[in-house]
């Protein structure tokens, strides 16, 4: 027995037990099996096997609303198989003790309603009385039917047993769009509906790369910011998110304003004749911008340039009038500091800093006007000043002409920029102090998680400890799980560790939800993995005793509720029940084949994405 | 309809039309609808009775919880008959209520209903007036029933009797159906019939 149990070590070292007591046809081996694994043969367990082996069919949710089988049988089939409540074939035939046989589900609901009694002859019956008449379910298995997809062509007949498997695959089956578009259609044909015809396929835009819906394509092609639109002026193709910068810039015909639009002039020509009309225009645009020329020298009170380029009327300047060139400086140069703290709005910029430093250079070199930079500091300021700069000249004459005068009109600039500064600061260092603020909790945040974290596994270990071996492991996210484990990712789950007792066992559950080793794709595997624990210097080894493993129903009429739970005692001989000399133990006990995927798929096992596994460890003495 | 029902019907529906109770014009169902909730059946008047010779139609609705509940049947026919009422046409039978079981058919109902037609329970009538007729006067009964036959289910048999005090009546000014209620519950006297249509 152990040999043959040791043949099937998984790959991943795993001791696991094809334990296919599930399967009517291995409900027959020897009774050397059924007394190895406990209570295999209790009438409990052999229920539940049947039960399983019932929905191994692949076609029948417990919903209460399935009925017989409503093939075209060829031969007809005889009357004596069919239901007399759904007038089906037998599906699940039960028989009463006044031998009458329905379908499970048609007599039980039958036996849902006030009356209890036999549809056919009115004598006495409840749920307990009716028992699996096997011997019926068996011939029906082997009846032979036309497919039911025949009005659509099929001609293939096939067993009630192995109708399921064929119309999973008959290609002439309907089935719905599985992009959820509405449409039904034929197997066969949906590849070409899903590539070619589904309004919910995907496509993807030849302009922008993106995917989306082939029904709001259409509407997508109109508005693609990647996709060309013909320019209404030259006739260019551009892309639409282009296309009003390409008018505004680029576009050869489209009219723009003469840049001498500012001095007056009034043409508006495609941009290719703009040079054309420049060099027309040549004469009324220089009287334009000679006009303009003057009235700007005439606004800064130059009445003449001279030809060296240095103001003849500069030695006229009377400080008043220095003055209010400095006053009309203010303005610009406010401009300027705010033009220099606005970097520093950016959260994080380490420039700014230095701007603000750049701030209070300036005003020092206010301070000193007597610093021969303070003309550059000025030319540097705006444009406005440059102007002055130059016409001042390079020397500091200008400036050594009025000191006395300067400081008053510059000590309005002075307080403007010292309470800009003084902001700066205060900016800063608020800046700061947030930054140190962050810091601070974030160190807070991260300890608190660790804490959680912390408190979590405790909580949770000591959940497992006061469990007293009964555990129940909620599989959340089950589909995530379940995918993930086809496709190879994470193929095995843990449960947390619990203890059979505070002073007991720990234990945990491994389950392969798309099952392992010769199960893989068909079954659900469970097995029971022991842990080093604090306990295990008081406890014995070999463990001895029996484990219970349970997949829950949790069908909310809780009658229809079939819990499939199997009993499996330890085996001395075998590693999984040594005292483990790892964390935990690599050898797993348990089976590979506890849940045809299917029957847990059309039913009511999972709920809300759960999965409730329980496992009962149930130490000897 | 849930799939039990329509599956159910589907073949129920087969049934009936091949039996040989519809082979001998005894029984009949059709269809009213397509989704098989609403059917019409029709019955013919058993042998040795009043009803002898008559088509009797019917009302069958299905419920959605076919065959866990009994289909609803009412005669559509007018028919003189203690168990079922001259005015409705529902019908007091035990199958049709608490004694349903799930392995009733369409076509067993239709024959009980025959069974009823030919053994009345005057103890557990639906219409008082007809069965305390039924006790009281079988003989009028008889002749009141095959009348109604004659008139509503195109029965063979005219009563040219009862037939004359309808009509005598109705020459009074009273409306026929009226009339003839008022005879057969006033046992065909023709003054308490008139005090009967004044009241």
């Amino acid at each position: 027995m152990s040999e043959a149990l040791s043949s099937r070590k998984a790959p991943n070292q795993c001791e696991t037990l094809a334990v296919k007591l599930r399967l009517p046809v291995t409900m027959a081996q020897p009774p050397s099996l059924d007394t190895s694994f406990g209570q295999t043969s209790s009438p409990n367990v052999s229920l539940s096997a049947y039960e399983m082996s019932s929905g191994s069919d692949g076609s029948y949710p417990f919903t209460g609303k399935v009925v017989g089988y409503d093939y075209e049988f060829v031969p007809p089939v005889d009357g004596r198989y069919e239901c007399t409540i759904c007038f089906g074939v037998l599906r699940e035939p039960r028989q009463t003790p006044c031998g009458h046989r329905f379908c499970r589900d048609c007599i039980l609901k039958w036996l849902r309603q006030p009356q209890h009694r036999c549809p056919v002859d009115n004598e006495h019956l409840s749920d307990s009385m009716l028992f699996p008449d096997n011997f019926a379910k068996r011939e029906i298995d082997n009846f032979t039917a036309k497919c039911p997809n025949s009005k659509q062509g099929c001609d293939v007949i096939e067993t009630v047993k192995r109708m399921p498997s064929h119309l999973k695959e008959c290609p002439l089956a309907f089935v719905p769009c599985p992009n959820n578009c509405a449409s039904v259609l034929i197997r066969r044909d949906l590849a070409d509906h899903m590539h070619e015809h589904c309004q919910n396929r995907l496509v993807h835009c030849p302009d922008c790369g993106q995917q989306g819906k082939a029904a709001d394509f259409e509407e997508h092609v109109q508005s693609c910011p990647h996709g060309k639109v013909k320019c209404e002026h030259c006739g260019e193709e551009v892309a639409r998110r282009e296309i009003e910068r390409h008018r505004k810039d680029f576009c050869q015909k489209t009219n723009i304003p003469c840049m001498f639009q500012a001095l007056g002039c009034e043409v508006q020509v495609q941009r290719d004749q703009l040079d054309k009309h420049i060099r027309e225009s040549l004469t009324p645009h220089l009287s334009m911008l000679c006009q303009g020329m003057v009235a700007i020298m005439q606004r800064i009170g130059i009445n003449r340039l001279s030809t060296e380029g240095v103001p003849l009327s500069a030695r006229e300047l009377t400080p008043t009038e220095i003055s209010g060139f400095m006053s009309s400086l203010v303005q610009p140069l406010q401009q300027l500091s705010l033009e220099t703290r606005q970097p520093q709005g950016a959260p994080g910029d380490s420039r700014s800093l230095d701007s603000s430093s750049v701030v209070k250079t300036s005003v020092s070199m206010h301070r000193s006007p007597s610093d021969p930079k303070y003309s550059m500091l000025i030319s540097s300021g705006t444009q406005e000043a440059s102007g002055f700069s130059h016409t001042s000249g390079a020397s500091d004459y200008g400036v050594k002409m009025a000191p006395a005068s300067l400081v008053g009109p510059v000590s309005g600039v002075e307080s403007e920029s010292l309470k800009s500064l003084h902001h700066d600061e205060m900016l800063v260092r608020h800046k700061q102090s947030l930054l140190e603020l962050q810091a601070k909790t974030e160190t807070l945040e991260r300890n608190l998680k660790q804490k959680m974290k912390q408190y979590d596994q405790q909580i949770s270990e000591l959940e497992g400890k006061m469990c007293n071996g009964q555990y129940y492991w909620r599989i959340r996210n089950y589909s995530r799980y379940q995918r993930e484990a086809e496709h190879g990712q994470t193929t095995a789950l843990h449960s947390h560790p619990f203890y059979t007792s505070p002073y007991g066992y720990k234990l945990c559950i491994r389950a392969n939800l798309n099952g392992v080793d010769s199960a893989k794709g068909s079954h659900l595997s469970l097995f029971i993995h022991f842990m080093q624990g604090e306990n295990d210097d008081l406890l014995e080894w070999p463990f001895n005793g029996r484990i219970v493993l349970s997949v829950k129903d949790q069908n909310e009429c809780c009658e229809l509720r079939n819990h499939v739970a199997e009993t499996l005692s330890s085996k001395p001989n075998l590693a999984a029940f040594q005292r483990p000399t790892t964390p935990r133990n690599h050898k797993g006990f348990g089976y590979m084949e506890f849940l045809p995927l299917n029957v847990l798929r059309n039913s009511s096992y999972i709920r809300n994405d759960t999965l409730i596994i329980k496992a009962h460890v149930l130490p000897n003495g | 309809m849930a799939n039990i029902a329509e599956q159910r019907i589907r073949r129920e529906f087969k049934e009936v039309v091949k039996s040989d109770e519809v082979a001998a014009c005894n029984i009949k169902v059709e269809l009213v609808n397509d989704t098989y909730t609403h059917l019409r059946g029709e019955i013919m008047g058993p042998p040795d009775t009043p009803y002898e010779g008559g088509r009797f139609q019917l009302e069958i609705k299905i419920p959605e919880t076919y065959p866990f509940n009994p289909p609803l049947v009412k005669f559509l026919t007018k028919i003189w008959h203690p168990n079922i009422s001259s005015v409705t046409g529902a019908i007091c039978l035990d199958i049709l209520k608490d004694q349903w079981a799930a392995a009733m058919t369409l076509r067993t109902v239709l024959l009980s209903l025959q069974a009823l037609l030919a053994a009345a329970e005057p103890d557990d009538p639906q219409d008082a007036v007809v069965a305390q007729q039924y006790k009281e006067h079988p003989e009028i009964f008889r002749r009141t029933a095959l009348h109604w036959t004659s008139v509503f289910a195109k029965g063979p048999k005219k009563d040219k009797e009862l037939e004359d005090k309808v009509a005598s009546l109705i020459n009074m000014g009273f409306e026929e159906h009226q009339a003839r209620v008022a005879l057969s519950t006033n046992q065909w006297d023709l003054t308490r019939a008139a005090e009967y249509c004044l009241s």
